[in-house]
């Protein structure tokens, strides 16, 4: 009796074991054996969210398409710039390929300072297809929380170190304008059913994050 | 100043069949700069440069300024706590005979408060102050890192593409 007990037991283990792994397998069916890009142990499938001056992009946004997203702002001048030329890069080896680049998506974290118009010209610089966006810092925090993204203000005080504080806090009158923002730098990876699958760490080389997407 | 303006000139006519602009006093010489092109909407840009030190001292940088900005700061880029990171740098210090690189993801001047974002082929006046008091000039041209990649296949063109600034940190 005590036996069987045991023997049922391990069963309902061992099944909840293989039905785990086919709700795995069947929640992502082609996710390909990628060289450089990290896969997310659990896809996450993105929250409701609105961004853009008329709300203009939602969830929607992602889907029946894939995606690649960075978070950042217009004032930094050497991460999101080298970021946004290097994703061009790996534009130009897939256009070559013959394959569709994802949709590229930089949303600032700092609209404060930013806005959906200069955000639009500002993406479109580096190549006419990426989309820049902003929006309330309350609808930007539900996808940073999704993909993990960390993200701080920064400033110079008075006795000249620096002083990290959350994004929405209060700031002295003269930093108003010149705060800085440190920012995590993963491009997140998003599958056409607007799930978070995988991202690439930096340091990124367009032709390894190329490499990988090739094989979507 | 009087001095640093001379050997400019020389600098500049010695290097002048050199695609960058150099400079030059007795023993600095900054060479491969550029500034990089941002969009007309962006509130900041960069610029990046090699310093050749061909001295047995070491060369302190303290001050930058730059035609045009409000404001220009020495900065490093650098990761913290798994983010990008910038902090402004009160002094730079090149060792002694030694080639130091301001590039992307790292050293860098940070050029603020633009009058006009600078635009690919224009050139932008920077000038350093070091510790011994001396002052150096160098002209840095706005360059894009590449080209819009284009639909079309037939037509690109990757001649122009500039892989050497393509380093990451
Ligand atoms: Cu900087």
């Amino acid at each position: 009796m005590k036996k069987s007990k045991v023997i049922i037991a391990a069963g309902i283990i061992g099944l909840s074991a293989i039905g785990a792994m086919v709700a795995n397998h069947i929640q992502q069916p082609s996710l390909p054996t990628f060289s450089t890009a990290y896969v997310q142990p659990k896809q996450t499938a993105l929250p409701e969210f609105t961004l853009g001056d008329n709300q203009e992009y939602t969830k929607a946004l992602f889907q029946d398409k894939w995606s690649l997203v960075f978070f950042g702002y217009a004032s930094c001048p050497d991460v999101c710039p080298t970021e946004l030329y290097n994703l061009n890069n790996v534009a130009k080896i897939m256009t070559d390929a013959g394959k569709t680049m994802p949709q590229v998506v930089f949303i600032s974290v700092d609209p404060q300072r930013d806005n959906n118009e200069m955000l639009t010209s500002y993406a479109h610089f580096y190549n006419d297809n990426f989309l820049g966006m902003t929006g309330a810092s309350s609808e930007i925090d539900k996808l940073v929380a999704s993909f993990g993204v960390i993200y701080q203000k920064t400033f110079l005080a008075t006795n000249g170190k620096y002083v990290s504080v959350p994004y929405t806090s209060p700031i002295p009158e003269d930093q108003r304008e010149s705060y800085l923002i440190n920012h995590s730098s993963r491009l997140y990876l998003v599958n056409p059913q607007g799930q978070y699958v995988a991202a690439f760490a930096p340091p990124h080389s367009a032709n390894k994050i190329a490499e990988d997407l090739l094989k979507l | 100043m009087q001095k640093s303006i001379i050997t400019t000139l020389i600098a500049t006519a010695i290097f002048s069949t050199a695609p960058t602009f150099a400079a030059e006093t007795t023993n600095i010489m900054i060479m491969d700069s550029w500034v990089r092109a941002a969009p007309p909407s962006a509130k900041v840009q960069a610029a990046f440069f090699t310093v050749m030190n061909h001295s047995n001292k070491p060369i302190v940088i303290t001050d930058v300024k730059a035609q045009g900005f409000g404001r220009s700061e020495l900065h490093l880029s650098g990761k913290k706590d798994g983010m990008m990171t910038m902090q402004k740098q009160q002094q730079v210090t090149i060792p002694a005979n030694t080639v130091f690189q301001f590039k992307p993801g790292s050293y860098h001047v940070m050029l603020l408060e633009p009058n006009k974002i600078a635009a690919p082929g224009e050139l932008v006046n920077v000038s350093f102050t070091l510790l011994n008091g001396e002052t150096i000039s160098t002209k840095m041209p706005v360059k894009r890192d590449n080209n819009k990649a284009k639909m079309d296949h037939g037509k690109m063109d990757h001649s122009k593409m500039d892989h050497s600034n393509m380093k990451h940190n």
